[in-house]
């Protein structure tokens, strides 16, 4: 029996409503109305990103496609599977409570309310989207908002601030753009056969899981589907039919070695591929050294803002590596496994060792970003060449699975502590007027329970086991340690480091006999809209820590996916025939790896 | 340069004297603009040289002076006339444009015109 | 049998009853703060109560567990450890953790010992921390010295909740069944520890140690972290007996007989287990942070920082100790030895009664970690119990003394054997337990004898096997003199002689909820070596029942001279006789000197107290001072010079260069009208050439 998989109209709808909500701030509301509308519009959204969770993801990606511009041959294709929930749900959670920590925003309410929703449209949109234009529209369309929201309420230095944000990041996203445009080219969806087209939704929705592919591909030549007509004139004149259909990109690379030519300078157009793309989202991550716009722009953004940008717009990067860059270019990710990897390290240590010699608060918890985000490209170089033998030099299926769902269980962790950790430093900076370690103290006592629960996610950040840091830390350490042993032991040097700031952090803010700054700062205890931010992400921190299975469970499915697929395009040459078997042979885990040990 | 001139010199008259013609206007016109500080002075370049590549056409585009022309041979007498037309819109511009320029600066100096410099 | 499965469950209940007392300590008084702005007597002494009942019902479980596994097997052979699984944890791939079990003598022992020491603690606790319950708030007048006193209001039920977390963490580690879950614990027994010492968080000198001693301890984990990496990426497992014979000890024995690089691999990562105990067990070079942590309040101290977590390290190494090579098993002995020592020594320099107590833990943990090194797993675990017992029992007086005088420096102290006997005496009883009293031929003496002595045996016989490591086995023995020295001297200061304060003076016997916990620890302190009159049993039988030291002469293979002696060693002809007389010298040489100290005076600062103090006051703190004003200026170069001058200075000079150059550009656009007409005509006539010449060499070309 065809398992079902009709169109997934929510997923439209989702990133549609805070855009329309967005528009309708357009009309002349008062700026109590606009908050209250904002708050109601996000509080929708992230209902029915919850809702998403009882969708059954179990027979592949879940897709919603419209035509878009069909002579470029880009669709508005939407699709969910275990990779992006996670993160859809991380985004549409954190909106709300960004919007209810931004109360101290008082001039242009409805413009800074609007572009919220904007931030948030744009973010599940690049979250959502499987097919690379849309994706790279949605990601520049964000930095706008972005722009404007540090550019209009930060703090003193906002412009530079904000310049400099835009100007990386976009040079990120001009990197990404090239990147596309060389898998475009080299893509090519005749040589896919009938169960591919339909996994990757080629077909249409419903297709996706579809017990007869050929039957699908047969009806969907037949359509008037502007894409089937390309592809039908493709395969009678022998050319190559390109497309941006993500998941397309990627079985095409699978099927065809065109990729694996040699281009400029030697190297494959999937080793320039990879760099670009490892170019550009290492700018977003950020991975030092490119990560220098990072410190700049939180220490200006008004707090919700800096929320969303540690908490959502950093796992754009990562995102993009898991979805786009590894599933596209295995090989090459494995020849520069040991770039990836050290930067990783590096990031790790350099951001704690910068944390360290903070005295702002803010910036502390900035750095502090730098340093856990390199936990990310850890993990996702782990496995590479691993094989110890030395027999192959091609990824370990089971091993990059493990760093994987490590560096993506990092990205979430890191997005519920990094924000609540600047919402904590924003509620001190509400009450003191200033953000200076050297300046504040004392807090205990007035403040318990906010005090409470920074220790809390400063403890968590830390990365002590029952909170969420551990998880995350422990994956993918464990995992990289094989290929990359100098990464992971500069790692476990940047543990020390970064309790080493935290705990700074912790007794000079919290601890000690009496506030050491002036007198006009009201210490006073948490309002309940304060409570309502704080609880939920202390919350899920303790969640994420006690029960980090449920999440791990659903970003496996398609990170064994992508695992196999990697170990097998870059290993010994029989493995290629598992991978062109059908899909249901080839999803038993191989558990021989550790036994062969 | 010797030869060139020489097989012009010698030979019917043909489109390449009509070139030279043309060429010479063009850069006389050029010229012309170039070094004129009145205003009226280079529009009159700019006559020239629009006059310089009017010849260019109609020579280019006679069935007198090439054997193988086998259209109508129009095409370069309507682009003439095209151009004379535009010549004349924008001579009344220009001329616009300088009365306009003399009301204001009191000279017809071009190289007084440099206010909209960045 | 029939006892067998019930073990694990007992111990399951015992682990999770803590956990209970923690959540409702962590919710309750946090509802009622939001409610009513405080959180009333009335519901701190209910959280207390609750607390003390959980860990009195985790005693109770851990009690009838040890009987139900000493009895499940009359025999004393080396029984097998049940292993299994309660509940999963994170499963990817071949990875797979979750809190599984491991009982052997060794868990059911040290959660007997945890839980008997914390219920001890707890109930004590009830009567030390009365003044947090007075109403109106508590003085503290030591968070602002000098100013008028700090009023804060009082939080005792956030004592019990940390308390219960630690109890919670402490028996996961106890009873943890794989590496992973050990890591985990390990570190939330460093947690715990943070919260605890940070109690007096208003004290800056509390902040500073709490954090201190999480700094330190992490820097150890690092290793033990890798170490655990190490292990996993090599083994494939970390559990430490699988029933099918798969788990890491097996996987140990593989790599130890396999190749060369195998063997070092192994090496490197018991070197960095080793690395985690030296950080939580104190142990040379990162002791420091122990005698800071007596900023704790002193309850902690007997629970946390002497009798049970800082033992961790050892029990660490009572666990994974097959997988220590014989290597790896010098390097434990060698930083124990000189822990040993040091610990000893630096006990002289200080004339804080806590602080002489937290030199002495250091010392004594070094005794276990050497004799665990030399290959005496009985002997180093049988210290540590005995020594919870002993040391447990000396915080909890200096607790008592320290409520009664309100100072524990040793220069106002004296006199209190008469104003407070009965602590007198039990503060007797645990200085003649740790300096080792007891007859040697006869055989008969305080439970530390019984220890001391085996760690003695041990030494003798590591180096009747090892000619070359004559100073592992003379240590002790310089150790134990230092030990009768400055415990004769801590016992003589603080209670013989005449009060040399107001506050001494005035002093007062504590009311007897804190007594009653001293008495049982007295008890304990004399009696926990004793073999039992029915059963027959005792605590080193029960202990080489359990013994994981090899069978046979281990020699190293990368340093061969080292041979590890078997676990029978010790018994040999003549060890026991010269061991037992030499401690008996050792221990009569000690409190004869303090007792000349007390007779002619100078026993307050003794010979090179001075030297030994500036050392553990100045020159140490000095020492971290540097390290961390390294590591921060470090940072400061990377976030300043490196961040800002070079990377956002090279994007901020690349930016300049295209302004400027735009700016240059700019000069050609005069504004005259005929400098535009003569760049349009040369335009022009470059294009025009360029399209000519193209046009001909098509020309060409065709």
């Amino acid at each position: 029996m065809t398992p079902e998989t009709p169109p997934l109209t929510l997923l439209p709808t989702l990133v549609a409503l805070p855009a329309l909500a967005a528009i309708a701030l357009s009309t002349p509301l008062s700026p109590a109305w606009s908050r209250r509308l904002t708050l109601g519009v996000m509080l929708l959204t992230a209902a029915i990103a919850w809702s998403l969770v009882g969708v059954d993801l179990d027979h592949g990606v879940r897709l919603w496609r419209a035509a878009w511009i069909p002579s470029l041959g880009a669709e508005a294709l939407l699709g969910l599977d275990g990779l992006n929930l996670p993160l859809v749900l991380l985004t549409a959670s954190l909106c709300p409570l960004a919007l209810i920590a931004s109360g101290s925003v008082t001039n242009r309410v409805r413009t800074y309310c609007a572009l919220l929703l904007l931030l948030e449209s744009g973010t599940l949109a690049v979250f959502l989207a499987m097919d690379f234009v849309l994706f790279y529209v949605a990601w520049e369309l964000l930095l706008v908002p972005m722009y404007l929201l540090i550019a209009v309420w930060g703090g003193a230095e906002r412009m530079a601030a904000a310049v400099r944000f835009f100007v990386y990041t976009l040079a990120g996203g001009l990197l990404l753009l090239a990147g596309g445009l060389i898998a475009y080219s080299y893509s090519d969806l005749t040589t896919l056969s009938a169960p591919q087209l339909a996994a990757s939704g080629v077909l249409g929705p419903v297709a996706v899981a579809s017990d007869d592919p050929t039957a699908a591909l047969e009806a969907w030549t037949e359509s008037a589907d502007p894409g089937a007509q390309r592809f039908t004139r493709a395969e009678a004149s022998a050319e190559p039919a390109r497309t941006f259909n993500l998941l397309a990109l990627v079985a095409s690379a699978e099927q065809t070695d065109a990729l694996s030519g040699v281009g400029p300078f030697g190297k494959s157009a999937e080793w320039w591929l990879f760099a670009l793309l490892l170019g550009g989202m290492a700018i977003k991550l950020p991975a030092v050294p490119l990560h220098t716009w990072l410190p700049r722009a939180h220490v200006e953004a008004p707090t919700g803002v800096s929320m969303l940008l540690a908490g959502v717009l950093l796992k754009l990067g990562g995102y993009a590596l898991v979805r786009i860059a590894w599933p596209l270019c295995p090989t090459a990710a494995c020849e520069l496994a040991w770039l990836v990897a050290g930067l990783g390290g590096v990031s790790i240590v350099w951001g704690a060792l910068a944390a360290l010699a903070q005295d702002d608060m803010k910036r502390l918890v900035a750095y502090s970003s730098v340093s856990h985000m390199g936990y990310v490209l850890l993990g996702l170089a782990a496995g590479a060449g691993a094989t110890g033998s030395g027999a192959s030099a091609g990824w370990d299926a089971d091993t990059w699975r493990i760093g994987a769902s490590g560096a993506v269980f990092q990205m979430v962790a890191h997005g519920v502590t990094s924000a609540g950790l600047f919402y904590c430093v924003g509620l001190l900076y509400e009450r003191c007027g200033h953000r200076d370690l050297r300046r504040l103290g004392g807090l205990f006592n007035p403040m318990p329970l906010a005090s409470g629960m920074a220790v809390v996610l400063l403890i968590a950040s830390l990365g002590a086991p029952g909170l969420c840091g551990f998880v995350g830390e422990l994956l993918t350490l464990l995992a990289a340690w094989d290929a990359h042993p100098v990464a992971v032991t500069l790692a476990a040097i940047g543990t020390i480091l970064t309790a080493a700031y935290i705990l700074r952090a912790t007794r000079l803010a919290y601890f000690g006999p009496v506030y050491r700054g002036d007198d006009t700062a009201q210490l006073t205890p948490l309002r309940p809209a304060e409570l309502f931010v704080l609880t939920p992400l202390v919350l899920a921190a303790v969640t994420l820590g006690v029960r980090p299975q449920p999440l791990l469970d659903t970003i496996d499915k398609p990170l064994t996916a992508s695992a196999e697929s990697l170990a097998a395009r870059t290993g010994e040459p029989p493995l290629v025939a598992a991978v062109l078997s059908p899909p249901g042979s080839s999803t038993e885990p191989p558990t021989d790896a550790a036994d062969a040990r | 340069m010797t030869p060139l001139v020489a097989s012009l010199l010698t030979s019917p008259i043909g489109v390449g004297h009509y070139l030279v013609v043309g060429a010479f206007l063009f850069t006389a016109g050029a010229v012309c603009m170039a070094t004129k500080r009145n205003l009226l002075g280079v529009l009159m370049g700019v006559e020239l040289v629009l006059t310089g590549a009017n010849i260019n056409f109609v020579a280019i585009g006679s069935p007198y002076l090439s054997e193988n022309a086998v259209d109508l041979g129009l095409d370069g007498q309507l682009m003439a006339l095209f151009v004379i037309v535009l010549a004349a819109a924008e001579a009344a511009v220009a001329l616009a444009i300088a009365l306009n320029f003399y009301n204001t600066i009191g000279s017809v100096d071009v190289d007084q015109a440099s206010q909209l410099r960045g | 049998m029939e006892g067998a499965p019930l073990i694990p469950t007992l111990l399951l209940v015992a682990w999770l009853a803590p956990l209970a007392a923690f959540v409702a300590a962590a919710v309750v008084p946090s509802v009622e703060l939001r409610r009513r702005r405080r959180v009333s007597a009335s519901t701190a002494k209910a959280v207390a109560q609750v607390a003390t009942g959980c860990c009195l019902l985790s005693l109770g479980l851990a009690i009838t567990a040890m009987v139900a596994w000493f009895a499940r097997d009359g025999s004393t052979s080396l029984a097998a450890p049940l292993v299994g699984r309660w509940f999963g944890f994170i499963e990817v791939a071949s990875l797979s953790l979750a809190a599984e079990y491991c009982v052997d003598t060794l868990t059911v022992l040290m959660a007997t010992v945890v839980t008997t020491v914390a219920a001890c603690v707890h109930v004590y606790s009830l009567g030390y921390f009365d003044e947090e319950l007075a109403e109106g708030g508590v003085q503290d007048h030591e968070a602002t010295p000098g100013e008028t006193p700090l009023v804060r209001e009082g939080r005792l039920h956030r004592y019990y909740q940390h308390l219960s977390l630690f109890l919670f963490s402490m028996l996961g580690l106890v009873v943890a069944g794989n590496l992973a879950m050990t890591f985990v614990f390990w570190e939330l027994v460093g947690v715990s520890s943070y919260l605890l010492i940070g109690y007096y968080y208003e004290r800056d000198a509390a902040g500073t140690a709490a954090g201190k001693a999480m700094l330190v301890n992490r820097i150890a984990d690092a290793g033990l972290l890798l170490g655990m990496i190490a292990l996993w990426n090599a083994t494939g497992t970390l559990a430490y007996y699988t029933p099918d014979g798969g788990g890491l000890f097996d996987g140990a024995g593989l790599l130890r007989d396999g190749s060369a690089s195998e063997y070092l691999l192994l090496l490197w990562a018991g070197l960095g287990l080793f690395c985690g105990c030296i950080g939580k067990s104190a142990q040379a070079p990162l002791w420091s942070w122990l005698p800071d942590a007596m900023q704790g309040p002193t309850p902690v101290s007997a629970l946390v920082h002497s009798a049970t977590m800082v033992a961790a390290g050892v029990f660490l190494l009572g666990r994974v100790y097959p997988l220590l090579l014989p290597e790896v098993l010098v390097v434990i002995a060698s930083v124990g030895a000189v822990t040993l020592l040091l610990g000893a020594v630096l006990a002289l320099g200080t004339t804080d009664f806590k602080r002489v107590l937290a030199f002495s833990t250091i010392s004594q943990l070094g005794y276990m970690v050497l004799a665990v090194g030399l290959g005496g797993w009985v002997a180093g675990l049988m210290h540590l119990v005995t020594h919870a017992a002993f040391k447990a029992l000396l915080f909890l007086t200096a607790g008592s003394v320290m409520h009664a005088t309100h100072t524990g420096d040793l220069a106002k102290l004296g006199g209190l054997r008469r104003t407070m006997p009965r602590t007198a005496l039990l503060a007797g009883i645990g200085v003649l337990a740790i300096v080792g009293a007891g007859l040697p031929i006869v055989g008969i003496g305080l439970s530390g004898f019984y220890s001391k002595d085996l760690i003695f045996e041990q030494a003798i016989a590591f180096g009747r096997e090892n000619s070359w490591a004559g100073w592992l086995s003379w240590t002790p023995t310089i150790g134990a003199v230092l030990t009768a020295f400055y415990m004769g001297r801590l016992w003589l200061l603080a209670f013989a002689g005449e009060p040399r304060s107001e506050g001494a003076r005035a002093a007062h016997e504590s009311p007897a909820s804190m007594l009653a916990p001293m008495y049982a620890l007295g008890l304990l302190a004399i009696l926990v070596a004793w073999p039992l009159p029915l059963v027959g049993g005792s605590l080193q039988a029960a202990l080489e029942q359990g013994d994981l030291a090899a069978h046979k002469p281990t020699p190293g293979a990368v340093w061969q001279e080292v041979t590890i002696p078997d676990h029978h060693a010790h018994h040999a002809e003549g060890i026991k006789t010269q061991a037992g007389l030499t401690a008996f010298g050792a221990m009569l040489l000690g409190l004869l000197l303090a007792a000349a100290g007390y007779r002619f005076g100078g026993l307050l600062h003794p010979i090179g107290s001075a030297a030994i103090g500036g050392f553990d006051r100045h020159t140490m703190p000095a020492l971290n001072r540097a390290t961390a004003w390294a590591t921060r200026a470090t940072g400061g170069l990377l976030a300043g010079t490196v961040d800002r001058l070079s990377i956002d200075g090279g994007l901020t000079a690349l930016t300049r260069a295209l302004y400027h150059g735009g700016k240059s550009l700019h000069r050609i656009e005069t504004g005259g009208l005929r400098h535009y007409v003569v760049l349009l005509v040369l335009g022009v006539v470059i294009l025009g050439s360029l399209a000519i010449n193209a046009a001909s060499q098509l020309g060409v070309a065709e």
